[in-house]
């Protein structure tokens, strides 16, 4: 900062009214006019900036697939955008890859059809190959299915 | 609010249809309107008569027409004879008039009264204009233009101050240089900034210090590059270090009421405490700007005095500022 913008910027800050030394100095080191070059060290930490809500959502509904909450899963999925089935966060993840240990099942199981089953076979499919206590199946607008059942390999 | 207008004059039988921008020139002396007298150079007023009416670069011979000036702090409106540049570069005219002020001064003698004529000035003939260009003597150019960037709050239109090393009036001056460029430049471009332009160069002025008493390059923005240059094909503008309004406010004033609340104080090796004390106890002193030897570094003084004496005055509320001699680096004493 050059000698007179210190001086004309420490005089007009002065002039200001109710201006204190406290709030004249916070001036000082701040750049008001592009006279000053402002200067803080690295800061290693998250952005304060809170998440957009679909990565709020995403997060929530993933976190309950994983936990095989369906309760949840539902109460949370009834009033989102669909497009969050087609989300993927930073890493890859998507709602179909979190619960991977179920569409392994439905992977071995669809093989056996020649072709990708339409979506009435799924259901079908899935309630008889369901061994124990078979869930409920969430079913979208989209005609998209959500598996939920106990993996049935134990 | 009109950026450009076509020529309004039906009998002008130069009526050209390309496009003008109206600039007010601001005439507060310096040496650029210096003229020679038996005791020297000293400034004299019809800058616009005697210097810019005959020359064709800043008199196309078209007729000139009147243009209204607000002359007071009553707005009381006055109708000035305007002159109109050549076609620029850019196929543009640009139409000004020269406000002199009533007392021209050497810059020397300003001081925050007169930056605070010097911002009203603009401030009642802001509507009125595109751009200002405001000539002032090269002394404490770099002083106002930095009180004027302050003082201005969401100013939209350019500001851009100027002067010269020698006279107008005489043979060899960079003074026409710097008017067209600055002219150039107020009519051109919309750089919402206070600005200084000497030598083909236009750097923000809150950046800007005086490096050369004879040198045409006087003026320099160590710490900041320029935010345009004249070259010999156009007007390169930096458009990235603009500083552009964040938000569509009117332009607001907020003037330096009196400099005598602050002080500046270079050190040197050997200064003595005394010296020092007689600074800090100024009567009605609330800010001190220390020019210290680099980055907050001063001398310790015998036994410490010089540290114990700026602790003592900064426990008793006052601010001190500590500017580094090279000019890099601004540090806060607590």
């Amino acid at each position: 900062m050059t000698t007179e913008a210190a001086l004309t910027k420490m005089a007009w800050l002065f002039a200001e009214p109710n201006a204190t030394s406290k709030s004249v100095a916070a001036g000082m080191i701040k750049s008001m006019r592009g006279e000053l070059t402002e200067s803080s060290p690295p800061i290693f930490e998250h952005p304060k900036a809170t998440p957009p809500n679909n990565a709020t959502i995403f997060s929530d509904l993933c976190y309950a697939i994983s936990g095989g909450n369906v309760e949840q899963f539902e109460a949370i999925f009834d009033g989102v955008d669909q497009f969050l089935l087609e989300y993927s966060d930073y890493m890859g993840n998507t709602l179909l890859v979190s619960f991977r240990q179920f569409l392994f099942v439905v992977v071995i199981n669809l093989c056996s059809f020649s072709m990708w089953p339409p979506s009435q076979h799924i259901s079908s499919f899935s309630r008889k190959s369901c061994q124990q206590e078979a869930l409920p199946i969430c079913t979208t607008k989209q005609a998209t299915h959500l598996f939920f059942w106990q993996p049935n390999w134990s | 609010m009109e950026m450009t207008r076509l020529s309004q004059n039906d009998n002008d039988q130069y009526q050209s249809v390309l496009p003008e921008d109206l600039v007010l020139i601001v005439m507060t002396g310096g040496t650029i309107s210096m003229q020679k007298s038996p005791t020297g150079y000293v400034p004299a007023t019809g800058f616009q008569e005697e210097c810019l009416t005959e020359l064709p670069l800043f008199n196309d011979g078209s007729p000139p027409t009147m243009i209204d000036v607000v002359i007071n702090k009553n707005g009381d409106i006055q109708a000035y004879s305007s002159l109109r540049t050549s076609p620029s570069a850019y196929q543009r005219k640009i139409r000004y008039t020269v406000f002199e002020f009533d007392d021209l001064l050497d810059s020397c003698s300003v001081g925050s009264k007169e930056w605070t004529t010097i911002a009203e000035t603009v401030f009642r003939n802001y509507h009125l204009f595109d751009g200002f260009v405001i000539l002032h003597g090269t002394d404490t150019l770099a002083y106002t233009s930095s009180a004027l960037s302050f003082m201005f709050q969401n100013l939209g239109k350019p500001v851009i101050l100027t002067g010269a090393q020698t006279p107008m009036r005489k043979l060899q001056s960079d003074a026409i240089q710097n008017l067209l460029g600055s002219l150039v430049i107020a009519g051109h471009f919309k750089i919402p900034e206070v600005c200084l332009y000497f030598n083909n160069r236009l750097l923000r002025g809150n950046r800007t210090t005086k490096i050369s008493a004879s040198d045409y390059a006087a003026f320099d923005s160590p710490n900041y590059p320029s935010l345009a240059i004249t070259s010999s094909s156009r007007t390169n503008v930096l458009w990235d270090l603009i500083q552009l309004p964040a938000k569509n406010n009117m332009i607001s004033l907020q003037k330096v009421i009196d400099t005598r609340q602050v002080a500046c104080l270079r050190l040197f090796p050997g200064i003595r405490p005394e010296m020092i004390s007689a600074v800090l106890n100024l009567d009605g002193l609330l800010g001190l700007v220390l020019e210290t030897f680099g980055p907050g570094s001063a001398p310790l003084g015998p036994d410490g005095d010089f540290i114990n004496l700026l602790t003592h005055a900064t426990k008793k509320g006052l601010l001190i500022i500590s500017i580094s001699q090279c000019m890099f680096l601004l540090a806060l004493l607590q």
